[in-house]
């Protein structure tokens, strides 16, 4: 019997039209009478908006409309509602959207955007972290207590400041773990914002139909919510909102908000509900969409000699930028794990979002741990340095266990926490710990090696959900429609191989549907968190679970014989004990013909859910309270090749272990792993947001935002360490994210033990560690 | 996408280019030669140049020559750098043009639109300046051999209406040992190339006759070679460290987001001190 379900490395489903070029994605699309959409966006930081003059822009042929701020009066955001879809009395970011023309084509658009004269009366810029929370800072917001928060209780802010969210964790008995702690270590750490860079720049179609249906097609990870925005701020019908989302290219978070989705919604209602196209040029991308977040963090943490950790105070300050999008929830997961996967029983942590003249922040893979996980870690080095002992086993010690208890107090087990100890022991093997972390070779070089641990669970509101339909079809091969977008990591394709693995059937003999429809599209929540396997497919096993049922009673029929007996697996209902007496699935799927010509059943659809369940929010003078399901921890390593002369480094190696749960497909788990940790190493040696004074975006384009090109990959070594999440479909965990989550921190121990500095910020580029060896700070 | 439309013209000869150039600049249309066309490309679609016409020389034989003549070499100025690159005639113009942008780009951008680019970086001209070059300029009234030195200072100065028809280099100059070295803000440049990135220092240098000739881009706004530079650098009667101090002394070292001006003078240092191992000259 042919099975090919989980465990095996079948190609991802949507490989052979992406290798091929014959992939299509969002604005690969067009339609007959397709106008198009350019945005004109802000120069300045922070402004206010005096005229804005489209006499220019409206006389150029083949223009249709010009919409501004004042067009219509509307504030967005998924926690709190500060955003106006385009700058209305002030601008509050450089890039921020300020008008759409809408157009023939594109390059009359964007002439006639050239054409609109906005003029601005600048005013005092809050460009960093630091200047948001000094005294009588300007303020981003001035109406902040005005906005209408979306849930309660999700947001606390201080009003008359720009700070807009504060998160307590207050664990134990600090006090009494200061005094068992025989040495304190304490740092402080800095790390800009960055771009998302999906190789597809966000875009969308919207179109409004002559009976007021409003079809959008995007490229997004959040389809539904998208829906459910666009029907919430226009007062649409939900179900009059279809969206359509192919193939992403790419998403890392980027594509969790709607954004453009609302603009373009605007823009065809502008030109009567005709067809608007919208897409971002890679400078709009960079600088009007939302990135990922800045932070200033402070650690302080104390151990008694033996290593144990007895204390720790944390302090995170979040660059959400102008608007809390979900940077405010970011601050929120950081706070809820913010000892890293360390057993810590006294702690105290306050983690503050503030607002700033940048552009606004969003996901970006990790939610926010590979921002903290930078200081604890680089912190976890100093106390190992501090107490003389090798830092890998200094995180050994300390590894969360069972029985241990996070800083929010959830309880762990080996099924929520999984096996922190095995994967450090692995990594040891792996990266040939023993051999030494620092090395010279001559000629000026050393070889040096950092370590880091992860740990991340999901942030998916309480009652997150999702749904799947499986169809079988004439020849017996089945459909899958999940609400799932594909936006690389091969999603469809492992939920094809958790239903082939119930079914005991070949995954290749499943089709998976890739376009998401919200109109017949089940449900899914959103396509981030790590949490698409876990949640679809569990409402994947539902389904089946389902089809089976209907399936052996079709059979039970057809073979004459109670259900309980028969089984299902290689596309045929078989009865247990005599595995010959058979009937191929494909003769009862669309219903059973007997002989004589009467028939029984019809298409068997099977039909499952999922609903996430004992997640409980935070208190807001404890933090107790849980938000995800469970975590996946890791451990990471990295190895470099300094040149003490000039500063310069080669990264030699990579390496993660990561407690997957159970690996569902090993080569595209591996991929997604090292793409993770390609990410995480651009973060930490050269990515960053340059804000010039004034506010002004430096570096809004690829030629001078630096990336990891393709030639500077180092070695990767990926491996797994597997402890069923019992509640997880086959017992995975989620792992999508974490790839990214260590890496900077092990980047940046094992450049400090080469060049024999504390760096303690990003990125690490050659001159950062220059100036930190001739000790002037950044 | 430029967001305005305009002429595109493609002569066969240098001279129907000026003329033409002549024509379009009398009816007001700001005309532009173009090469590989990726800066008119970039910049027009920020908004940040309307030419109204451009001139493809890609189309002129004189531009697409590639030969060895009585001791010369004579390059085309519409040939790409990935074609120079590929001839392998001039192993330090190909060093230091075949580390400018990424190897599509290069595909792209011609010689002659690197020397003339808005961009301050234009390594390629660092292989010309050290190797004392010449140019050939097609105007209105013709052509005219020119030693770079005499018209490139910044920028090539040459008069509205001409353009950059070859490049001619002695072949015995271009046979001589050199060394070649590129840092970006992420580190050295290998070649083959392995790093992309506008140079924090990119250096190109050649030993003639016992003599150090060097010439640095990324260190100023322009690429430039120095004639008190290569004095100081072949000062022997003092120690190579004071040489090198004394060297760098003479550039106007710029600061920007790729590395400020210190960063940029210790790279240099290092870069100098490098060139001279390398070029074993102490």
């Amino acid at each position: 019997m042919e099975t090919v379900g989980i465990g095996v490395s079948i190609p991802r489903k949507e490989s052979p039209d992406k290798v091929t070029g014959l992939a299509r994605y969002n604005t690969d699309f067009t339609s007959p009478g397709l106008l198009y959409a350019w945005m004109v966006t802000s120069i300045y930081a922070h402004a206010n908006i005096k005229s804005i003059n489209i006499s220019d822009a409206i006389k150029i042929s083949g223009v249709h409309a010009v919409i501004t701020g004042d067009s219509y009066s509307l504030l967005c955001g998924p926690v709190i509602e500060d955003r106006p879809p385009l700058a209305k009395g002030k601008v509050r970011y450089f890039g921020e959207p300020v008008a759409v023309v809408v157009a023939d084509s594109e390059e009359k658009a964007k002439e006639a955007a050239g054409k609109i004269m906005v003029e601005y009366e600048p005013l005092p810029v809050v460009n960093s972290i630091k200047g948001a929370i000094k005294k009588g800072s300007p303020l981003v917001h001035e109406n902040l207590a005005f906005y209408k928060q979306v849930k309660p209780n999700e947001i606390f802010f201080k009003p008359g400041t720009n700070i807009v969210q504060h998160v307590k964790i207050r664990k134990g008995d600090l006090k009494k773990g200061w005094e068992q702690s025989e040495i304190v270590v304490e740092a402080e750490f800095s790390l800009p914002q960055s771009n998302h860079i999906a190789m597809e720049p966000r875009n969308v179609r919207a179109e409004i139909k002559g009976d007021g249906q409003v079809v959008i097609n995007t490229s997004t990870q959040a389809p539904f919510d998208v829906q459910e925005m666009l029907a919430q701020y226009f007062n649409l019908d939900a179900t009059r909102v279809i969206v359509h989302v192919p193939l992403v290219g790419g998403g890392f978070g980027g594509k969790t908000t709607a954004q453009l989705e609302i603009i373009a919604y605007l823009a065809s209602k502008a030109v009567n509900g005709r067809p608007v196209k919208l897409i971002e040029s890679r400078e709009q991308d960079m600088t009007s969409s939302p990135c990922h977040l800045g932070l200033e963090s402070k650690v302080k943490i104390g151990a008694s000699r033996d290593g144990k950790i007895q204390a720790a105070q944390f302090t995170f300050i979040v660059d959400v930028g102008a608007y809390v999008d979900s940077g405010s929830k970011m601050t929120r997961a950081m706070a809820a794990d913010c000892t890293g996967p360390y057993k810590i029983d006294n702690v105290r942590c306050d983690s503050y979002s503030v607002y700033t003249n940048h552009t606004y922040v969003t996901a970006f893979r990790g939610f926010g741990r590979l921002s903290y996980v930078f200081a604890i870690e680089r912190t976890m080095e100093k106390l190992a340095f501090a107490l003389g002992m090798d830092p890998l086993e200094l995180r050994l010690i300390n590894a969360l266990k069972p029985g241990d208890t996070t800083p929010t107090l959830v309880g762990l087990n080996y099924s929520n926490i999984g096996n922190l100890s095995e994967c450090l022991s692995r990594l040891k093997t792996l990266i040939n710990w023993d051999e030494g972390v620092r090395t010279e070779t001559g000629n000026y070089k050393v070889r040096s090696k950092g370590v880091s641990c992860l740990w991340k669970t999901s942030s998916s509101p309480p009652d997150a959900t999702s749904g799947a339909i499986i169809t079988i079809n004439r020849d017996g091969t089945l459909n899958l429609n999940v609400g799932a977008v594909e936006i690389g990591p091969g999603t469809k394709t492992s939920l094809a191989q958790i239903l082939a693995e119930r079914l005991k059937m070949d995954a290749n003999k499943i089709h998976v549907a890739m376009e998401v429809n919200t109109g017949v599209s089940p449900n899914h929540w959103k396509t981030v968190a790590s949490m698409t396997n876990y949640m679809v497919g569990n409402a994947v096993l539902d389904a089946a679970e389902d089809l089976i049922h209907q399936i052996l009673k079709i059979a039970s029929i057809v073979l004459m014989c109670p259900p309980e007996v028969l089984e299902v697996g290689g596309g045929k209902v078989y009865m247990k004990e005599e595995p010959q007496i058979s009937i191929d699935i494909k003769e009862i799927g669309n219903g059973y013909e007997n002989p004589n010509g009467h028939s029984i059943g019809g298409q068997i659809i099977g039909r499952g859910n999922f609903i996430m369940h004992q997640l409980l929010p935070m208190d807001h003078a404890t933090g107790r309270g849980r938000l995800g399901p469970a975590w996946a921890v890791g451990a990471q390593a990295v190895e470099v090749e300094f040149d003490t002369r000039n500063c310069t480094y080669k990264i030699l190696k990579a390496a993660t272990v990561i407690d997957a749960g159970k690996v569902l497909n090993p080569k595209c788990a591996k991929g997604v792993v090292m793409g993770g940790m390609c990410m995480g190493l651009g973060y930490g040696s050269r990515e960053q947001n340059l804000y010039a004074q004034g506010g002004k975006r430096e570096n809004p384009q690829l030629r001078t935002y630096h990336l990891m090109r393709f030639g500077e990959n180092p070695e990767y070594i990926v491996d797994f360490v597997e402890t069923p999440h019992v509640i997880g479909p086959y017992g995975m965990r989620g792992i999508a994210e974490h790839g990214i989550i260590g890496i900077p921190a092990a980047l940046a121990n094992a450049l400090s033990v080469a060049a024999q500095v504390e760096l303690n910020c990003t990125p690490l580029t050659p001159e950062v560690i220059w100036r930190t060896k001739k000790g002037e700070s950044k | 996408m430029i967001p305005f439309d305009f002429e595109y013209y493609r002569p066969d000869t240098p001279e129907e280019a000026v003329m033409l150039y002549d024509d379009l600049y009398k009816e007001g249309k700001n005309p532009l030669y173009y090469g590989g066309g990726t800066e008119i490309i970039s910049f027009s679609r920020l908004y940040q140049l309307y030419p109204g016409a451009v001139i493809d020389i890609k189309g002129i034989p004189e531009c697409n020559v590639l030969e060895q003549k009585n001791g010369y070499l004579v390059i085309g100025a519409a040939l790409t750098l990935s074609q120079i690159q590929e001839s392998n005639i001039f192993p330090l113009l190909i060093h230091c043009g075949g580390r400018v942008a990424d190897h599509t780009i290069r595909d792209k951008i011609t010689l002659g639109g690197n020397i003339c680019a808005k961009i301050p970086y234009r390594e390629a001209v660092l292989a010309l300046l050290t190797c004392d070059a010449d140019i050939m300029i097609q105007g209105t009234d013709g052509k005219k051999r020119v030693n770079i030195h005499e018209v490139f200072n910044q920028f090539l100065r040459i008069n509205k209406g001409e353009f950059l028809l070859q490049v001619i280099i002695n072949e015995k100059i271009a046979r001589l040992p050199f060394a070649s070295y590129k840092t970006t803000a992420d580190g050295a440049v290998a070649y083959p190339q392995d790093k992309i990135g506008y140079p924090v220092v990119s250096g190109a240098g050649i030993n003639k006759d016992g003599k150090l000739r060097v010439a640095v881009s990324g260190v100023c706004n322009y690429p430039v070679r120095l004639a008190e530079v290569d004095n100081a650098l072949n000062d022997t009667g003092i120690p190579r460290f004071e040489r090198i101090n004394n060297a760098v002394e003479f550039f106007p070292i710029i600061s920007d987001m790729e590395g400020s001006a210190d960063y940029r003078t210790f790279v240099l240092k290092n870069i100098l001190f490098d060139m001279m191992e390398r070029l074993e000259y102490y």
